[in-house]
């Protein structure tokens, strides 16, 4: 059952876990401790995220994730054909990638400039390089097939945040790698199936899920 | 510094505060505690996710552990925090019994 304590932040598994476990596996409930458990697992690591000093990448992230799903929703509402002369025209694709990234390095510079006010130097660098690596990631691989920009935001996002754990020792802790890329996977999976019916659930549920993880930003993480 | 910050571990949080606002305890004699007093047990996850929330704001304070399990203790601002929750538990209890003219409050 140790395994379980995978889920939850290290330091709060270091501090908690043994007396957690100790209560879990002799509670006789099934289902509902382990969706508390869970629930209570991504609150804290979601907490965590925004607290440690990047709620603002935190909500570039989000806005970056919304700002495509909505691109993708919008297409998913439009008459097939429009939609499908936007992306298969060479003008279109670089259209549709300028404007979705604009409007997410937009973001990252008014989350800048509020980092360089608040002196947050190792917040401005994050942001700087998710800025970058989605941007970057996107634009490789726009280049070889527009329907692969997403992927390329994707992994430009995960790439950065494993590079920049090791540069600038950020307190970003593997779960919160895992985070960057559910997000991307999520992202993903919304571009690729936009066309069908697992887009738009996809936008709700992330649209949700976000929103519910920015109703409390200023608690701190646990 | 309100018992409302914690959202929906607040009410575990108001709990845990009186329990440990008689002497330090552990998790498990805090469960129990909850238990007795409200008929159901809190979800483990959401008492020692309430238990580090309380620890955070510096309302209670983990001691060394006895053995496997870590006792915790009420500090003066946990105090502070479950004095001002009382008194508006206790203003809604009156108004409650007012508006229902049961008298004794």
């Amino acid at each position: 059952m140790r395994w379980l304590l995978k889920i939850f932040p290290p330091h709060w598994s270091d501090r908690y876990g043994e007396d957690f476990l100790d209560q879990f596996t002799s509670d006789p409930r099934q289902f509902s401790k382990w969706a508390a458990a869970v629930r209570t697992a991504g609150g804290l690591r979601v907490r965590g995220f925004h607290d440690d000093g990047y709620s603002l990448v935190a909500g570039l992230l989000a806005a970056l994730t919304l700002v495509v799903f909505c691109d993708v929703a919008l297409g998913v509402g439009m008459d097939e054909r429009i939609g499908a002369d936007l992306l298969s025209h060479w003008w279109g694709a670089p259209f549709a990638v300028a404007l979705v990234f604009s409007v997410a390095i937009a973001a990252c510079v008014i989350a800048v400039i509020i980092a360089e006010r608040q002196r947050r130097r190792r917040l401005l660098k994050l942001t700087a390089g998710l800025a970058a690596g989605s941007f970057i990631g996107s634009a490789v691989f726009a280049a070889l097939s527009f329907d692969l920009a997403g992927v390329g935001a994707g992994l430009g996002l995960v790439i950065t945040v494993t590079i920049l754990r090791v540069l600038i020792r950020t307190p970003l802790g593997r779960g919160d790698g895992l985070v960057v890329a559910a997000v991307a996977m999520i992202l993903i999976l919304g571009w690729r199936s936009a066309s069908g019916p697992i887009g738009p659930l996809a936008l709700l549920v992330v649209a949700g899920a976000i929103l519910t993880a920015r109703m409390h930003p200023g608690s701190p993480s646990t | 510094m309100e018992l409302r910050e914690l959202g929906r571990f607040s009410e575990t949080g108001l709990q845990v505060l009186v329990a440990v606002a008689a002497g330090p305890k552990h998790g498990w004699v805090i469960a129990d505690e909850i238990e007795e007093r409200t008929g159901r047990r809190p979800q483990p996850a959401t008492l020692y996710g309430t238990l580090s929330r309380l620890e955070e704001r510096g309302w209670i304070n983990g001691l060394e552990p006895e053995g496997r399990r870590r006792p915790f203790a009420i500090t003066a601002k946990g105090e502070a925090a479950l004095r001002l929750s009382l008194r508006d538990l206790d203003s809604l209890l009156k108004a409650g019994h007012r508006a229902l003219n049961l008298g004794g409050a």
